[in-house]
């Protein structure tokens, strides 16, 4: 069942019996939303793996903290807060302190911006997914959910500035990803 | 630029992945595990102080709204009593009285017996019984299975109040005239307590340890700001057990062995730690062999800056002798509040964990860390002091709980350490006494 379909009432009525520990209410919040969620860990994540554990991880935690939901803003907004500080701490608990990929050699290319049009979702979250931690986590706040510098600065516990270059580092690379892809398709 | 994030963003952020239907079982086990599963050690601790104030209290209560007799009972033939070997058969002897007696009306209790002397010479058995049910002395004396008793008359039928005195009646004043009479001495009979006084005692104390650090020199108040700042109390015990004397009826000494445990949690959070990765730009190509082989042409180290959460549990063991001496109160019948206080000598402080150094770095120590001890493996005395209240739940048999305080006279640091440190502890304890 897709949240849209959800009027507001039967979505505080499936909160309330999950907050009373009703499981088919809980599974049933999980269905609604658990795929728009997988993708959000994913792109916080180096693999499917361990974006899987993100997702239990934040799942637990929002049935844990379901009834500090206040009912202001809708509850996928509340949900996508719950699972990002997951992540952040994920990585913070999980990650390795150096972690190294591979990247083919390309030609620096500015591409133009209707390519995005021609990928697929899941052709741009493979891209963004594979940047380095850094560069992904800034641009997945920014631009993909919305944060404003200071708020991502305060949430990593970075300067704006660091948010800043590390967005314009991840645009950069995002780029010549997408011109490689250009390049091989070319 | 702004069209490129938008563009993306739309992309992005609704989209959705498949998700494997394991994962909700892990997760369904997940919630279920964590509603049922409580937290026994704060369940045990809580009950370990809790469980003894119950009762303490119910016996309060039940201490005032009970009615009990108090029976003098005297031997009527005090010659059979003349020969020292008397003590020991008769003594002994009232470990099958109170049986019988406890097994007639379920909650009879002899508090008290006595060989009764008078001008040096023994008169006879005298016995405290409490009943709490208005059974009369003819009623008790007939019960007692025992032949060496059958010859016990009861001379006096006492009523006590609810806090354990005695209430003079015109027929104890009666009885006691003919007490008087048979020992040919006008002298009075009295309660006398047990006559054992040794006994041996086990409790355990659940604390909060406050820390104080001195500046040896006074040039390191930074230092121990640092410290302050990243270490705190922990939920802490101790368990000791040993021996007590009773040196009257209300006055005691006790000495014992003493495992005391002081937890301090150090909790560091570094900002603006870096952390490197390491992106290696790499081509495929063709060698002079016509080999394909892949090339390293750049290497791109990029540097994230993020924080560093340190979380460790700073023990402090310690193997004690802790002597006091103390003062038992009777609030009731069964009830006493003890106040006790002395002293803990310290044979062995065994400690481990992290603290800051002067240069804010972490820095780890304990017995098997070889740079050299902070901690001294003695700190010499602690003061104690306890109060508690205390009753008897089975014939003595007494359980304790109150107030414990430690104060750590002694430094925990070594020579070297320019920082002084010591302890207060305050927690709640309970335990049990029993009277050889």
């Amino acid at each position: 069942m897709s949240p849209l379909s959800l009027n507001k009432h039967t979505e505080n009525e499936i909160i309330a019996l999950c907050i009373k520990g009703d499981r088919t209410a809980c599974r049933q919040l999980f269905s609604m939303y658990s795929g728009k969620m997988m993708s959000l860990c994913y792109r916080f994540s180096r693999d499917k793996s361990e974006a899987e554990d993100m997702l239990q991880e934040g799942f637990i935690r929002v049935f844990d903290k379901l009834d500090l939901y206040s009912g202001q803003g809708t509850l996928e907004s509340w949900m996508r807060r719950v699972m990002i500080n997951n992540a952040l701490k994920y990585k913070q608990k999980y990650v390795t302190k150096y972690n190294y990929s591979e990247i083919e050699n390309y030609h620096i290319y500015d591409p133009s911006p209707t390519i995005i049009d021609e990928l697929s979702k899941e052709e741009i979250i493979r891209l963004v997914q594979t940047m380095p931690p850094g560069y992904k986590t800034v641009f997945n706040l920014y631009v993909i959910e919305g944060y404003s510098h200071k708020e991502i600065a305060q949430m990593l516990e970075i300067g704006e500035s660091t948010s800043r270059s590390q967005l314009v580092k991840a645009r950069t690379l995002l780029k010549e990803k997408l011109s490689k892809l250009i390049r091989l398709a070319g | 630029m702004k069209n490129f994030d938008e563009k993306i963003r739309d992309k992005l952020f609704d989209a959705e992945m498949p998700v494997s239907d394991d994962l909700w079982n892990y997760i369904d086990s997940q919630i279920s595990n964590k509603k049922e599963r409580p937290r026994y050690w704060l369940f045990f601790f809580v009950s370990l102080v809790l469980l003894p104030s119950f009762y303490l209290g119910y016996k309060v209560i039940s201490d005032n709204t009970e009615t009990s007799l108090i029976a003098l009972i005297k031997n009527s033939e005090p010659d059979n009593y003349s020969n020292e070997n008397s003590d020991n058969l008769n003594l002994s002897n009232l470990g099958n009285f109170k049986l019988q007696l406890s097994n007639l009306n379920k909650i009879g209790s002899i508090r008290s017996k006595s060989i009764e002397r008078i001008n040096n010479k023994k008169q006879g058995l005298s016995f405290q019984i409490i009943t709490e049910k208005n059974n009369s002395i003819d009623e008790i004396v007939d019960n007692i299975p025992s032949k060496e008793y059958k010859n016990l008359k009861p001379l006096a039928l006492l009523k006590s109040n609810n806090k354990g005195n005695l209430i003079t009646t015109q027929e104890n004043e009666n009885l006691l005239f003919k007490y008087e009479s048979l020992a040919g001495t006008p002298q009075c009979p009295s309660f006398s307590g047990k006559s054992n006084k040794l006994y041996a005692y086990l409790s355990g104390t659940a604390n909060y340890p406050f820390q104080f650090l001195n500046d040896k020199g006074g040039e390191n108040n930074l230092y121990i700001d640092s410290r302050k700042s990243t270490e705190s109390g922990f939920l802490s015990f101790s368990f000791d057990a040993g021996l007590g004397y009773q040196l009257n009826d209300r006055l005691f000494i006790q000495a014992g062995i003493m495992y005391n445990q002081i937890n301090m949690k150090f909790h560091l959070i570094e900002e603006g730690q870096t952390r490197n990765s390491v992106l290696i730009s790499r081509d495929t190509i063709l060698n002079s062999n016509g080999d394909i082989i892949k090339v390293d042409i750049d290497t791109f180290i990029n540097q994230e800056v993020g924080i560093e959460e340190t979380l460790t549990l700073n023990k402090f063991k310690q193997l004690d002798i802790p002597l006091s001496i103390g003062y038992r109160l009777p609030l009731s019948r069964r009830l006493n509040v003890s106040m006790s206080g002395g002293v803990v000598f310290n044979l062995k402080t065994m400690s481990t964990g992290t603290i800051l150094d002067a240069k804010g770095e972490t820095l780890d120590f304990g017995n098997n860390i070889t740079d050299g001890p902070l901690y001294s493996t003695k700190v010499g005395l602690s003061y104690t002091g306890a109060i508690k209240l205390e009753t008897e739940v089975y014939p003595d048999l007494f359980v304790n709980a109150g107030i414990d305080l430690r104060y750590y006279g002694g430094y925990f640091n070594s020579i070297d350490n320019p920082i002084d440190q010591k302890y207060l502890s305050i927690g709640l304890g309970t335990g049990l006494r029993y009277k050889f």
